[in-house]
């Protein structure tokens, strides 16, 4: 483990990343200490207030409030849980199916490989907003859904990433090995095998993290996703469209968290992926 | 005459670890139409030494100190023009893995070919074709011209090993390395491979820097013998002082380790070299 | 004289290469039909060159392979017929070391972990029973007890080779088929794991199948050997007939091939 840390500081900006998500999950665990308004209160005196520190700024309003009074600031802070969840969410559908979707076609090839990997490949050669936007369709414009659907486009993803990592461990003598010695074909999936064919998955689930975010956003945005009055980055911006000239702050800030949260992620993937590859090639 | 002569080399590798003195102080020749085996085990540091006669150490290596004197001049202290000029026409290398040395995406001719365009400016198109295929009747390819237009994957490793050798070759080199270019292969082709090297050298005086392992293939190749020990050279010796009288604890160590046809008593218990003990606390044995 | 545990019939291993749906598909004969047996105590060494068929033998008779016909019958009774079962109980008795000491060790598993494998499957004994023989095998390979936690990366080749037999030891079997054990080892660190072999087979009594391609090292611990040749046993022998009487043509070429230790 100390070595893990000590190889991962060698990258400055995956460090950067790190504090950018340990931020993000502190907004979201302290929100309430953290935001000085409720997310949903609105004040109507004070709607479309600038930023504290521009003209007419208020200072109980540090981000500013949107077309409905609403303090930017806690919304954003409060919107880190939304955006959490639909990352967790997300990748947590993606990969539980992914990873069986992918062992059983690494694992017992032929047939079952080339039924499950057709599957995949329908799937893949649907662009991924689309088969998003038909999904929540489908289902009903909800941010459950949009969670949901994003979790459906994540799958083929990472069950090609398993599948590969299992064919290659598959041949190895230490799977021979148990094997030889009883082990049933369960228990070679998932003990012996799978503990070796972690590493990609876990990179591609930070990076995941990061799409997942963006594709709700862009969902939202869509108002496909989260429902106003929820206040979810995406919906914010999409909310926000009609004020951009007179009140860019309801753009800006709400991009900006996404913008960040998907960088943090993406460097804490990139991060990992130095560190964690090096070490499995050890000889 | 002396064809190199290498003095007091040292390289080291670099890491947040420390420092490896992969090659520390290492000195010895190469006679010019002699073969110089460098046996030792992993870590020796047999390897480091022939990749720093080619100048092929990169980061985090660096040759530290010492001089490489090829036919009169030192290596070390040439531009980067003149040693890519020497290397492939003067000093030639052929590695363990015939497998990843060749381009498995160009035929053989082809590679050879290249080897040729560098170094022979001289010869056109046709010129180098025959030459070429000179090279692989010299290694002893049978149909070269066929052999000429195949690929790598279609070749197996023993031909893939000749390949190499002919690309060495191609050029007359005055030296040629060898870094285990046997290891990989089956003993009756190792056989022929190693008959076909000695034949090279007494045809065309070529100075052989051979690195291994295996005791039986240096007193099959070399001429002078230097023995390698966690970068250091523990004993020097002909090869034939060093079989019939091995003076290094390391040397007899090693030596004893082999099971030999008639010379252990079956299922004896055969001497080991020991890794508790620091074999470099023992003089060094240079004839 | 010796109880024979091995009787080995006809056996032939073909695999079949698919060339695309209308070609059709190319048959390599790994092994073709080999008659041979192996005795209680022997060591019996399977030699011969790339290809020819000893790896795949061994694996035949470890059951990872399925022979395409032929019967190896062990101790009267034919494997290639067992049930779930009854593999259980030829598991117990018959085990395997592996060549290559980098893949034969999972890499995410703890070494006692891969020692204890075969009897957390193949035995009802308790944890503590399971750790303490883990310790005591630890210890009759030369590995020290405090290694029961570490990973097999923190590990040289012959101490990784160790484990690999102590894998294969703890479960107290009467056969050992040892893949090229030795073949990617350092020429020292290869004569104290022979050294260890022989010692084992001495304390346990144990019956060895050792394939190997370094007749050096054959000649110096067997009792019989088998020359393959592209599938087929070309010779078989006591070792000392073999080494100083070679009848097959093969035989004589392997033999003359080995570069010697004289001058």
């Amino acid at each position: 483990m100390q070595e893990f840390i000590k190889q991962y500081k060698k990258n400055k900006s995956a460090v950067v990343g790190f504090f950018i998500v340990v931020i993000l999950v502190s907004m979201a665990i302290f929100a309430p200490w953290i935001a000085p308004h409720a997310p949903y209160d609105q004040n109507l005196a004070d709607r479309l207030i600038p930023p504290m520190w521009e003209a007419g700024g208020k200072a109980s309003y540090i981000l500013g409030t949107d077309d409905f009074g609403r303090d930017l600031f806690s919304r954003i802070v409060y919107g880190a849980r939304i955006s959490l969840m639909v990352g967790a969410v997300s990748v947590g559908m993606s990969l539980t199916f992914g990873l069986v979707m992918g062992l059983m076609a690494g694992f017992f090839g032929g047939k079952i490989d080339l039924f499950i990997m057709r599957i995949v490949d329908i799937m893949l050669s649907i662009p991924a907003i689309l088969l998003a936007i038909v999904v929540v369709s489908i289902l009903g414009p909800s941010l459950i859904n949009a969670m949901i659907a994003i979790g459906i486009v994540g799958i083929p993803t990472y069950a090609r990433i398993v599948r590969a990592s299992v064919m290659a461990e598959k041949e190895k003598e230490y799977v021979i090995a148990s094997r030889v010695n009883g082990s049933g074909n369960l228990r070679l999936m998932f003990k012996v095998i799978l503990p070796n064919a972690a590493t990609p998955i876990i990179v591609q689930s930070t990076m995941g993290f990061a799409s997942a975010v963006l594709e709700a956003a862009g969902l939202s945005f869509l108002g496909l996703g989260a429902q106003p009055p929820t206040p979810e980055w995406g919906a914010m911006l999409s909310d926000s469209l009609q004020f951009i000239t007179t009140a860019p702050w309801m753009i800006f800030y709400p991009g900006l968290a996404i913008f960040f949260t998907v960088l943090g992620f993406n460097l804490v993937g990139d991060g990992l992926m130095d560190v964690l590859d090096p070490k499995l090639k050890d000889k | 005459m002396n064809l190199v002569e290498v003095k007091n080399l040292k390289t080291y590798f670099y890491s947040d670890e420390g420092v490896n003195r992969a090659v520390d102080d290492v000195s010895f020749e190469i006679p010019e139409g002699k073969t110089v085996c460098i046996v030792g085990e992993s870590g020796s540091g047999k390897s480091i030494t022939s990749l720093s006669i080619m100048q092929l150490i990169d980061k985090p290596g660096k040759i530290v100190e010492g001089e490489i004197i090829f036919d009169g001049v030192d290596l070390l202290k040439q531009d980067e023009n003149y040693i890519r000029g020497i290397r492939g026409s003067k000093i030639s290398m052929i590695f363990q893995e015939p497998m990843t040395s060749l381009n498995p995406s160009y035929t053989v001719g082809f590679q050879i070919d290249e080897v040729l365009k560098l170094h022979h400016k001289e010869l056109d198109k046709k010129g180098r074709y025959e030459r070429a295929i000179e090279a692989l009747e010299l290694v002893g390819m049978p149909y070269p011209e066929e052999k000429y237009n195949e690929y790598p994957f279609k070749l197996s490793g023993g031909q893939r090993q000749r390949v190499m050798i002919a690309m060495a070759m191609a050029c007359e080199p005055k030296l040629l390395i060898a870094d285990e270019p046997t290891t990989a292969l089956d003993v009756t082709i190792q056989a022929q491979v190693l008959d076909l090297m000695n034949k090279l050298q007494d045809k065309k005086g070529t100075s052989i820097l051979f690195i291994t392992h295996d005791l039986g293939v240096v007193a099959q190749m070399a001429d002078e013998v230097v023995v390698m020990y966690r970068g250091h050279i523990v004993e020097k010796a002909s090869a034939k002082e060093l079989f019939e009288d091995p003076r290094h604890p390391y040397t007899k160590a090693l030596l004893n380790s082999i099971p030999v046809p008639g010379k252990h008593k079956r299922k004896s218990r055969l001497d080991t070299v020991d890794e508790n003990i620091d074999y470099l606390q023992f003089p060094k044995e240079i004839r | 004289m010796s109880k024979i545990l091995f009787d080995v019939k006809n056996l032939t291993k073909h695999y079949e290469i698919k060339r695309g749906l209308l070609a059709k598909p190319k048959i390599i004969k790994a092994v073709n039909g080999i008659d041979f047996n192996v005795k209680k105590g022997e060591i019996l060494s399977i030699v011969g060159e790339s290809g020819c068929g000893k790896s795949t033998t061994a694996k035949l008779l470890m059951t990872i392979e399925k022979p395409t016909s032929g019967e190896i019958m062990f101790e009267g009774e034919d494997i290639t017929k067992f049930s779930e079962n009854e593999l259980k109980k030829y598991r117990k008795k018959v085990q395997i070391i592996f060549q290559d000491p980098y893949s034969s060790l999972n890499p995410r598993w703890k070494v006692g972990r891969i020692i204890a494998e075969p009897l957390l499957l193949n035995s009802d004994l308790q944890k503590e029973e399971i750790k303490e023989k883990t310790l005591a095998i630890m210890k009759k390979v030369g590995l020290k007890e405090e290694w029961y936690e570490r990973y097999p990366h923190q590990f040289s080749g012959g101490q990784r080779q160790r484990i690999g037999i102590a894998r294969a030891l703890i479960i107290n079997p009467e056969v050992i088929i040892c893949d090229e054990p030795v073949s990617a080892l350092d020429v020292s660190i290869q004569a104290q794991v022979l050294n260890l072999l022989l010692d084992l087979q001495e304390e346990f009594n144990l019956t060895y199948v050792f394939i190997s391609h370094d007749l050096s090292v054959v000649e110096h611990i067997s009792d019989r050997i088998l020359v393959m040749y592209f599938g087929d046993i070309v010779e078989s022998g006591d070792v000392d007939e073999i080494f100083s009487n070679p009848k097959h043509e093969y035989t004589k070429t392997l033999l003359g091939a080995i570069p010697k230790i004289e001058v």
